[in-house]
């Protein structure tokens, strides 16, 4: 196997561990597309992500009428 | 034999699948996984040397039976299907002894296991058990996605479960764009690779929410969680991370060249939630089954053969270790898969099973364990949550694993002909088992089914080639070199690896000129062919050309820094070249990589014996014996030392007793 030269310097990835102080911190914070953060934090994450979600489409669907 | 008394007060195993340190390192240095590095400064961390066939079912079985393959019969990625109805991916009911949760377990612990594989269908353990089917989006995102039958144990956390999965279509661009920032360029009807990203990323979200899950909830002594998702991300991208391979065009080359690092650095955030939820108190235990090539060694391209991607796999993985009464911010040294099961025990104060044929990993520890021992672990009475021989099946989560392991390369399409399936199944499992056998030095039990495997399907050249090794580590050099001549006959195809076996070949009949050229043959069509410089440094040696010998191992060196083979080579070039320190130096290298290697440990105490370091050299020795008990060499050295350096006669004569009896074997053999 032979490699070329890449020139372009490496970009570094938006791969971030979220840090908050307590749970509700994280819900606040939380958005509806989700984060792999809030994913890496297992099943806590998961469960305040999916209702944050359901929260923020019920808003939705509310404000449409 | 004790029972139920533990020294660590709790262990959580995490397993990665062919996790290296090649990629890690670089990613630390960068502070890119801060929870991976604070494990090893806490902790102690090393390779852990794979085995062969590296087989991710195989090796895992072997990590948590603490036991080869031919014991414990997972052989491969699948297997017949009961009633002769096809074949199906192999199943955790083929397991023929107890996994570590058996023992645990039947031992009184609270223990869980998650995802690892097989463990399909779920052990009925004391404790939590979810299977490698657990995982799998079976049906579209939004419709009724229940639970394998026997998915989850006990079936009462069924519902909990049920919830904590996550589907790939769940997944939004937040998930993906990190690790493909281009995504939006991309024709997802003509190129796949994001749709098999976001199932790699939802499924060790899954078993990452199923583990967290146990651990903040549930009492447990001992939780084993195991993500495959780094082996798929490697398998999938690997040819697009940096340095740019040639080949890969510029464009795909950019959009995929984070994934890899990418899917490091979610496992190290995944690790630290992990290290958060065990706290302090806990032994934890990180580690892979084998490493995955991501320099200059990866392959230009894949075998279209069954288990063909493993060809990508490297023989060292990673193994650290952390926790109450384990050494803080040390390396430690010739680890290997079959150590981990009884390690595990040890820390448990469990007895390790005399048939178990690795070792507890006493190094790590701040003070030596006292190790108790028993016959074997299947010996023990006790209710230790394996299945009834009678057993469930779940036809559709089958289909969806198979599709998976097609996915992935492992296996190949299965053909309409069922009959024709199950035969190739056989054959491989059959192939594999072999080579399990070789891995063991036990070429007389691996030979028959090489030779029956030969005889039918003879052009197939790894069958016909692993055939010609088995000949030949059975000294039927001439047998071997026709089964060689045969292949290079009817193979259009300049395979360097024949040249090179036909080197090899001539150099065991003693022909070194021969080999030599045969050896530059190779060269001369593949020079990065692994094994070819340290073959010529060993036909160097053997003619008495030193230096030769030493340019030759340096080029292996520079191409693979990791070969023990490579250091053992160069360690006895410098017992020629009388240069003893540098001898004694390479021997521990060797040694360091790969524990179980007698002839590197006599080295050692060849060179340190010559710089009057008797105590330590007869300790080299010793540990040769255990390993080999036919080295007459290391009986010869210890006579003379006892004899002469040590004054002790008693023991001098018990090896030259030794002596006698080998010399009288090999005369009846020869006879």
């Amino acid at each position: 196997m032979e490699e070329k030269e890449n020139p372009e310097e490496e970009k570094e990835l938006k791969l971030e561990v979220e840090h908050y102080s307590s749970f509700e911190d994280i819900y606040k914070n939380i958005t509806k597309e989700g984060s792999l953060g809030v994913l890496a934090l297992g099943a806590v994450g998961l469960k305040l992500w999916r209702k944050k979600r359901a929260g923020l489409e019920s808003e939705k669907n509310n404000e449409n009428g | 034999m004790k029972m139920g008394k533990k020294t660590a007060k709790k262990v959580l195993l995490i397993g990665w699948d062919a996790a290296d340190w090649k990629i890690i390192n670089p990613l630390m240095d960068k502070g890119m996984m801060p929870a991976l590095e604070s494990m090893i400064n806490d902790g102690v961390m090393g390779n852990i040397a794979t085995l062969d066939p590296p087989l991710s079912p195989m090796l895992w079985t072997s990590i948590s039976t603490g036991k080869h393959a031919d014991q414990h019969g997972i052989l491969g990625f699948t297997e017949p299907a009961p009633e002769g109805k096809g074949i199906r991916p192999v199943m955790i009911t083929s397991r023929k002894v107890k996994a570590i949760w058996n023992m645990l377990s039947q031992s009184g612990f609270k223990t869980n296991v998650v995802g690892w594989w097989p463990s399909h269908p779920a052990e009925p353990i004391n404790g939590i058990s979810i299977s490698n089917f657990y995982q799998r989006a079976t049906v579209e995102y939004g419709k009724e996605w229940p639970i394998a039958p026997g998915g989850v144990h006990p079936k009462s956390k069924e519902e909990i479960f049920k919830e904590l999965r996550v589907h790939p279509a769940e997944l939004t661009e937040a998930h993906i764009l990190p690790f493909v920032p281009g995504a939006a360029k991309i024709d997802q009807e003509k190129d796949k690779r994001l749709s098999s990203l976001a199932k790699i990323i939802a499924d060790c979200s899954t078993i990452h929410a199923a583990g967290t899950y146990i651990l903040e909830n549930e009492e447990w002594d001992f939780t084993a969680i195991y993500y495959d998702a780094i082996d798929h991300f490697c398998h999938g991208f690997m040819r697009f991370h940096p340095p740019q391979m040639k080949g890969v065009p510029d464009e795909m080359f950019q959009l995929y060249k984070g994934v890899v690092q990418g899917g490091y650095i979610y496992h190290d955030m995944m690790l630290s939630r992990l290290l958060q939820l065990a706290g302090d108190d806990t032994t934890v235990i990180l580690m892979s089954d084998h490493g995955f090539h991501s320099d200059h060694l990866r392959p230009a391209g894949i075998p279209k053969e069954p288990a063909g991607p493993a060809w990508e796999h490297r023989n060292y993985g990673i193994f650290c270790m952390k926790g109450p009464g384990i050494k803080k911010d040390e390396r430690i040294y010739g680890a290997t898969l079959l150590d981990v099961t009884p390690t595990l025990l040890t820390l448990f104060d469990l007895p390790i099973g005399k048939d178990m044929p690795g070792k507890p990993l006493v190094q790590a520890f701040e003070e030596i364990p006292g190790l108790e021992y028993v016959d074997s672990w299947e010996d023990v009475p006790g209710e230790c949550g394996m299945h009834p021989s009678d057993m469930q099946r779940d036809p559709i989560a089958e289909l969806a694993a198979m599709q998976q392991l097609v996915e992935l390369g492992y296996i190949q399409k299965p053909d309409e002909n069922v009959a024709k399936n199950i035969e190739q199944t056989v054959d491989e499992s059959r192939f594999y088992l072999a080579r399990v056998y070789m891995n063991k030095n036990e070429y007389a039990n691996a030979l028959p089914m090489l030779e029956d495997l030969y005889k039918r399907k003879g052009k197939e050249v790894r069958y016909a080639f692993r055939y010609a090794k088995c000949l030949a580590a059975l000294e039927k050099i001439d047998d071997s070199n026709d089964v060689v001549q045969k292949i290079i006959g009817h193979e259009t195809k300049e395979y360097p690896a024949l040249f090179l076996l036909k080197g090899t070949l001539e150099f065991a009949k003693g022909n070194n000129e021969k080999a030599l050229e045969l050896l530059k043959k190779t060269e001369s069509i593949d020079s990065k062919l692994p094994q070819l410089y340290q073959q010529i440094g060993f036909v160097y040696l053997r003619m008495r050309r030193p230096n030769d010998a030493e340019n030759a191992f340096k080029k292996a060196l520079e191409n693979d820094p990791e070969n023990e083979q490579v250091h053992y080579g160069l360690s006895s070039t410098m017992l020629r070249k009388k240069e003893y320190e540098l001898a004694a130096e390479y021997a521990l290298n060797a040694v360091g990589l790969l524990y179980h290697y007698p002839r590197a440990h006599l080295n050692l105490g060849i060179a340190l014996a010559k710089l009057g370091m008797f105590d330590r050299a007869v300790e080299a020795f010793e540990v040769s014996l255990r390993m080999a008990p036919g080295l007459i060499a290391a009986h010869k050295y210890l006579s003379y030392i006892y004899l002469v350096k040590l004054q002790d006669k008693e023991k001098a004569d018990l090896h030259i007793e030794e002596i006698k009896k080998l010399r009288a074997n090999l005369k009846k053999v020869n006879a």
